[in-house]
């Protein structure tokens, strides 16, 4: 009758155990853990690249790390191009080509964007994270 | 007795009921993230016909996917050879002979890529038009290697335009004879691109490879999917520098785009980009970038640079002349035009939205 763990008129008894009980905490603190960890997956900042493989003729020359700042020089087929990193970004700052075609691409931050002085045979092509294009159409 | 074993069981059911829900929830959401990492598609890159080609093959073990990118390589150096137009092959050899009375006679295969250039050339009403390969050099974005500072002479401009005569008048199909008058050359860029792509996936699949994109500096066509999911295909943004657009390709449909911010020169202060409109010499303005998506990449190729070089206010027609049905300009300002076929299956990125214009292609 004034029982508070069954409701009016419940052919069961009252239990006399707790409604939540150790394993339950268990169990909710995972769930609560990774609904947190998919909204980040889900939601968050996606294709975010995490490092930039700087290739010459094919073949790798460095990887740098889009999380230290810094200006590069790369020795390529006809000379120094500098590449720059910054705030977890890269681009061509200056190249000896003609067209200065790979200054004018900008900045690269997503997984998978690629940049290319062709005169000079170097290649910068972000990488880590999450690729979330399969192309960028230019 | 039995009444009693029930009646616990259905206690401990109850019980346990959140927590149930709570497990459930979590398996299902483990199952997603899962889903979330399928396998990636494997990749070749190499650098052919002036901008860097990449194959990528889903689906297939890692051997068979370089291989695949060898050949296509071998095929892009032998069309890239065969299609210079200041080179030494069949093109090459055809240009240096302009200026003579009599006709060209043009190897078959040449002819082919000719034959299906001029009518386009034709179908766009000569806003695609590979007979002007001598202004694109007088402009100096014939190549690579040449240094464009400042715009030609305006008289010079003049005369070449004036001179000048669309592929679709200086080209006879049945006998394989072009006329190039002095100072005419043929530059199939706009055109040769998208053939070479459209051979590469044809070569692919011959080795039956039939999920695969064939990417030559941006411009692609894609067959079958990646995995559980479409190719996701991202259109730069003219402007920004990020994407503007996140375009989903399945099936087999190349995504071809013009765009003024790569190849062009700034002389004070004007910015002069590489799409020249053939009715004045001079590039196409008002137009940031021209995005066609069409099953051939040929055609997708010749009407994104039409359709750049017809502008905003005359695309329609042109895309309806030329068979298109999924365009996306981009004006100077940010605003987008788009066909509704397009605008269905865009998802812009930027926030705030750009200004959007929705126009219909007629029907003619």
């Amino acid at each position: 009758m004034a029982d508070p763990g069954s409701e009016a008129g419940s052919e069961y008894p009252a239990d006399p155990r707790p409604l939540i009980r150790g394993g339950d905490i268990l169990i909710l603190l995972l769930a609560a853990g990774l609904v947190g960890a998919s909204f980040g997956a889900f939601w968050g900042p996606r294709g975010e690249g995490e490092t930039a493989l700087v290739t010459v003729d094919r073949s790798v020359l460095r990887e740098l790390s889009l999380d230290q700042d810094g200006v590069f020089e790369i020795e390529g087929r006809i000379g120094l191009s500098t590449v720059m990193v910054d705030g977890g970004r890269v681009r061509f700052l200056d190249s000896p080509c003609p067209g200065r075609y790979c200054v004018h691409s900008g900045w690269l931050h997503r997984s998978g964007e690629v940049a290319a002085c062709l005169p000079n045979g170097i290649v910068v092509e972000v990488l880590g994270g999450e690729r979330e294009f399969d192309a960028i159409n230019l | 007795m039995s009444r009693d074993a029930g009646l616990a069981g259905r206690r401990r059911y109850r019980h346990y009921y959140p927590a149930a829900l709570l497990t459930a929830v979590t398996l299902v959401g483990a199952g997603l993230e899962a889903c979330g990492k399928t396998p990636e598609a494997s990749r070749a890159r190499f650098q052919a016909m002036g901008t860097l080609v990449e194959v990528s093959v889903y689906g297939e073990d890692a051997a068979t996917a370089d291989a695949a990118g060898a050949e296509v390589e071998a095929l892009f150096d032998q069309l890239q050879q065969r299609w210079d137009p200041w080179g030494d092959g069949e093109l090459g050899r055809l240009n240096a002979k302009a200026g003579g009375i009599e006709p060209l006679v043009v190897d078959e295969e040449l002819a082919q890529l000719l034959d299906g250039a001029a009518a386009i050339s034709r179908d766009s009403e000569g806003l695609f038009d590979p007979a002007v390969g001598g202004l694109i050099r007088m402009w100096a974005f014939s190549s690579e290697e040449l240094v464009p500072t400042s715009p030609p002479d305006a008289e010079k401009i003049r005369q070449a335009v004036a001179a000048g005569r669309p592929l679709y008048e200086i080209w006879r199909a049945d006998t394989r004879q072009l006329l190039l008058g002095p100072g005419t050359a043929i530059d199939l860029g706009g055109f040769a691109k998208g053939v070479a792509v459209d051979m590469a996936i044809d070569l692919l699949r011959d080795q039956g490879i039939e999920n695969a994109i064939v990417n030559a500096g941006g411009d692609l066509r894609a067959i079958g999917r990646h995995g559980d999911r479409a190719w996701r295909i991202g259109v730069r943004d003219p402007r920004g520098e990020g994407v503007l657009a996140a375009i989903d390709v399945e099936g087999d449909e190349s995504v071809f785009t013009s765009g003024d911010y790569e190849r062009y020169f700034i002389f004070e202060g004007r910015r002069y980009h590489h799409i020249i409109d053939p009715r004045d010499g001079y590039p196409a303005p008002g137009v940031s970038s021209a995005t066609v998506i069409h099953q051939q990449a040929a055609v997708a190729d010749a009407a994104a640079t039409a359709l750049f070089v017809a502008g905003v206010d005359a695309w329609p027609r042109t895309a309806a002349r030329l068979g298109v049905t999924q365009v996306m300009l981009v004006e100077t300002s940010g605003t987008i035009h788009m066909s509704p076929q397009m605008e269905d299956r865009t998802w812009l990125i930027p926030d705030p939205k750009p200004e959007v214009n929705i126009q219909q292609i007629p029907a003619l």
